[in-house]
């Protein structure tokens, strides 16, 4: 049975047993016509009880779906959840899974509206409220990501989950340092490979940021230690090279990013990441005006991408072009507000 | 969705009623007496199924505020009653607790 049947046979026996009640209240007078009308609606009334039941039981099995089986299909989670709560919008845990899937898709907007909705219903639900803190990040407002977690830091201050959420939502807040303790102590709690792995991962970006790009490497290479062949890590760790050779004006960590951004994008050659950090170490190293058109190109493909007008503005403002990148810089500032940082530290626009 | 609620809330409402679910309860029969006399016993049966009906269902969806057909439903299971225990009284102005009471009244020491 579909949910559009569910919720058919659902209005179908409540709209029968309504009129029956139009019935009964017209012939209230006549013994024997009350007594039809009762024989008349209990059948209805079961079959009624019976499809809210069906329904419930419905919602329950679609909105048992773990989270492995979202990751894996998206799209598919979203369609079967979404019939679950086409019959009932009120299921925190459907809303829930199917945010989560959202955000694996990458739609936050929806994510967002749908983890917002589960945590409103089950605000003691901490799942829910690590992934609407992610949602509302992805969405660019980390001071709105910082308050939804600040009730639970405290007292979840050994729960990876939540201890990765707060450090990401500080990365947001440009709280470098605040991001690195909290992503340090998820590491300390990190149970298994693969919650290490994302603890050294996360770690990699504001150590990197604060300029510690030797911590920030270190932690990449461990992270490519658990998984060799994950593209991510290494386009990340080419990024650090790529960052370490922009601030001490080094050509050859120029060239280590350019060889770990090639081979990021033989694993994986759709990578936009790997492609971005590729065109960077393209353009220190003298193919300026080829990687510039290459970046367009990849900015006209990906234009809600705020990353890839953040880095066009740096090449830009290299080449002395600093209405250009200033424009860049507001196109993502409008993206992802938070990107006051590298706004700041261009000195092209006001903090 | 918000339609099938209400319509799920008016048949939980009807359910209480036919089904004798708040039966034993007072009806607003009696202040319906007082307010329309002379009017045949019909009528005011009529009358008191109709309010308890229609504002059990109109209390189960703005009182309590469902979010599902299910909790429509079972809302207006719920309110039916509380209707009649709110506005409804027993014929000859006796409270549910009075007519309770053993033959004999109270036992006094």
């Amino acid at each position: 049975m579909t949910a559009n049947s569910i919720i058919a046979v659902q209005f179908i026996t409540a709209a029968t047993a309504v009129l029956l009640g139009i019935v009964y209240a017209t012939v209230i007078g006549s013994i024997r016509a009350r007594w039809l009308v009762r024989w008349l609606a209990l059948p209805v009334i079961m079959l009624l009880v019976c499809s809210l039941v069906w329904g419930k039981y419905y919602v329950h099995k679609e909105a048992s779906i773990s989270i492995k089986e979202i990751q894996a299909d998206p799209a598919r989670a979203i369609e079967s959840l979404s019939q679950a709560i086409a019959i009932d919008p009120a299921s925190s845990s459907a809303l829930l899974k199917r945010g989560i899937a959202y955000r694996k898709l990458g739609d936050p907007q929806h994510a967002y509206s749908d983890l917002h909705k589960a945590l409103d219903r089950s605000p003691r639900n901490l799942l829910a409220r690590v992934e609407l803190s992610k949602a509302t990040l992805d969405i660019g407002n980390a001071k709105e990501a910082l308050v939804i977690l600040n009730p639970v830091i405290e007292e979840q201050a050994d729960n990876f989950d939540v201890l990765v959420a707060y450090g990401l939502a500080n990365v947001g807040m440009d709280n470098d340092n605040a991001a690195i303790d909290y992503f340090n102590s998820a590491l300390a709690v990190a149970k298994d490979n693969d919650q290490r792995f994302i603890a050294q991962m996360d770690l990699a970006v504001p150590l990197s940021r604060v300029r510690r790009y030797d911590d920030s490497i270190k932690h990449l290479e461990a992270a490519l230690a658990i998984r060799p062949n994950d593209a991510q890590a290494i386009w990340e760790m080419a990024h650090a090279y790529g960052e370490k050779g922009y601030f001490f004006h080094d050509q050859s960590f120029h060239a280590k990013a350019l060889e770990l951004a090639t081979k990021a994008l033989a694993i994986e050659p759709n990578s936009v990441g790997a492609r971005m950090v590729k065109l960077d170490a393209l353009f220190y190293l003298g193919e300026r005006s080829q990687a510039l058109l290459d970046l367009s190109t990849l900015i006209r493909d990906n234009p809600n991408e705020p990353t890839l007008l953040l880095q066009r503005s740096r090449m830009y403002a290299d080449q002395g072009m600093y209405d250009l990148a200033s424009r860049d810089l507001e196109a993502a500032r409008r993206i992802m507000p938070t990107y006051a940082f590298d706004a700041k530290n261009l000195g092209l626009l006001q903090p | 969705m918000a339609l099938t609620i209400i319509i799920a809330a008016a048949a939980g409402a009807f359910a209480t009623v036919l089904l004798g679910l708040a039966r034993q309860m007072p009806t607003t029969a009696a202040r319906l007496k007082g307010m329309f006399p002379e009017r045949s016993p019909v009528w005011y049966e009529r009358v008191d199924f109709l309010l308890v009906w229609i504002f059990g269902t109109a209390a189960a969806c703005f009182i309590y505020g469902p979010e599902n057909p299910t909790q429509g439903f079972v809302a207006g299971l719920g309110f039916v009653s509380t209707i009649r225990l709110t506005f409804g009284e027993f014929e000859g102005g006796q409270s549910r607790a009075i007519k309770k009471l053993p033959r004999g009244g109270r036992v006094t020491k």
